[in-house]
């Protein structure tokens, strides 16, 4: 059993506001009822004191429209998980499954369409009681896009019991290990990369290209600000160039984001929680 | 991790979206030059407004972002603080027909009235010109040109970038801060930011 409960959902009353009153492209206000299911999952059927425990955040998106991933792009804003936990319990931060590219007018988003679960490890307490009840909450905060934006909020809760054991289920277990698998892959080391006024170009590790006969490499930055998302990547050899983003100024000295490295003959698809050790030129 | 794919590659696909480059804007050189007509069928230009400050404000009418900021008046504020002090204020409406954000001249006008906004005139760019020329990617964008005609400030009206109205009153405007500081005399401290909003909707590139 999971262990998880549907809450209410309610769109911010702007964006009900913002409807059918302009243009042709409107839609009829049934037409953006839903557009996001929240789910709060817990993997295992009780939290073990002192263990860590995965929760997810599941949102499914009606076709054609989509979420944002940690660093939206150029539009859009990343959803948010604000935590109601216990005394002492404490959740780190969302382990964000590889998104995708997503056109935006001239430019680009990183984002998510169908299903996508945000991973979150909760830590228990040492001295959490056995036997106890927890109630384990979340207010989550998303912009859920097509060609128009609908911001949207939902309050999710579960309750597991506290011990020290418990069976394991097997449907969560599986859900949790599709989430897993949708976690870019780490490497043993930083990348290196030089910084120039406006371009970046970051050396790509060995392993990241090897056996894939006709490559080519997207990073998409944890920072906003690092690169213009829509520009083309080129990748050469190893060295992936980057086009700077609009804000200049001193690049930092490391960075962090996710190198996407696919076959131009299609068969793989590989991506990579990179960071980076910038040189400026 | 290794996983074969289901769909057409998300970077080829990419590749065949991204055309020519876009226009790049940089704080400090020349802001580029518009011909368009606005809400009162007049047809406006930058060269227009030489010897002024004048501020360029994306808009959508049905953005969540946007908004934010007519809804708590904070847009409004400030068109009728700056046009008081000699600004010239442009908002730019530019989507196309059929699209969130699109207005006739008749409803931009209309829009002008219901919500109290004061710009200096409404551009109406449903052919993506003003956008192009200044590679708008969201609303709201701000620019700020100072009188010599270079781009000051480019990029979020403030330090929040959500569309939640409570976040206004302790967020730090850019716009504002820009503006006093060229009224000053001072440089500009921040010149450019990352724009937050809604994405800005294109013609087909005629």
């Amino acid at each position: 059993m999971f262990g998880e409960i549907l809450a209410m959902r309610r769109l911010a009353a702007a964006a009900v506001a913002a409807l059918c009153v302009h243009g042709t492209a409107m839609a009829a206000q049934g037409d953006l009822d839903n557009l996001v299911t929240a789910r709060l999952l817990a993997e295992p059927t009780a939290l073990a004191p002192g263990g860590e425990a995965w929760l997810a955040v599941e949102l499914s998106m009606k076709p054609g429209w989509h979420t944002y991933w940690r660093n939206p792009g150029d539009s859009g804003q990343p959803t948010a998980i604000n935590w109601i936990l216990p005394k002492n319990y404490r959740a780190g931060a969302i382990h964000w499954p590889v998104p995708r590219q997503i056109p935006a007018g001239i430019g680009v988003s990183y984002g998510y369409a169908d299903t996508v679960a945000l991973l979150v490890p909760l830590i228990v307490p040492k001295l959490a009681q056995t036997g106890a009840q927890v109630e384990i909450a979340a207010t989550v905060e998303w912009l859920v896009c097509k060609e128009i934006c609908v911001p949207g909020e939902v309050r999710l809760s579960l309750k597991l019991p506290v011990a020290v054991s418990a069976p394991p289920d097997t449907a969560a277990k599986t859900l949790f290990d599709k989430a897993r698998a949708a976690l870019p892959a780490e490497l043993a080391a930083p990348a290196k990369g030089k910084a120039g006024e406006s371009a970046l170009v970051l050396e790509l590790p060995d392993e990241t290209l090897k056996g894939i006969a006709a490559p080519q490499a997207v990073f998409m930055p944890f920072d906003d600000t690092l690169i213009d998302h829509a520009a083309p990547q080129t990748l050469k050899g190893a060295t992936l160039a980057l086009k700077r983003g609009q804000v200049q100024g001193k690049p930092p000295a490391e960075t962090g984001g996710l190198l996407l490295v696919e076959d131009k003959a299609g068969g793989i698809s590989r991506a990579y929680n990179l960071s980076v050790q910038f040189k400026t030129e | 991790m290794n996983r074969s794919l289901a769909t057409v590659s998300a970077i080829a696909a990419l590749a065949l979206v991204a055309g020519a480059a876009n226009a790049e804007i940089k704080a400090g050189a020349p802001a580029p030059e518009f011909q368009v007509v606005d809400s009162t069928g007049k047809m406006r230009s930058l060269g227009e407004f030489k010897g002024r400050t004048v501020v360029l404000e994306w808009t959508n009418n049905g953005c969540p972002y946007v908004k934010k900021h007519y809804g708590a008046g904070n847009m409004q504020a400030l068109q009728k603080k700056y046009t008081a002090d000699g600004v010239v204020w442009l908002s730019v409406a530019s989507s196309p027909q059929g699209e969130q954000g699109y207005v006739t001249a008749e409803q931009a006008n209309n829009d002008t009235k219901t919500r109290g906004a004061a710009p200096t005139a409404v551009l109406l760019d449903p052919g993506s010109k003003v956008s192009r020329a200044y590679d708008a990617r969201n609303t709201p964008l701000m620019v700020v040109i100072d009188a010599k005609g270079t781009v000051a400030y480019y990029g979020a009206i403030d330090d929040k970038p959500s569309s939640n109205p409570a976040d206004i009153p302790g967020a730090k405007n850019y716009v504002a801060q820009a503006l006093d500081e060229i009224k000053s005399g001072k440089p500009v401290s921040v010149a450019t930011t990352r724009a937050y909003g809604c994405y800005v909707k294109y013609a087909p590139q005629s």
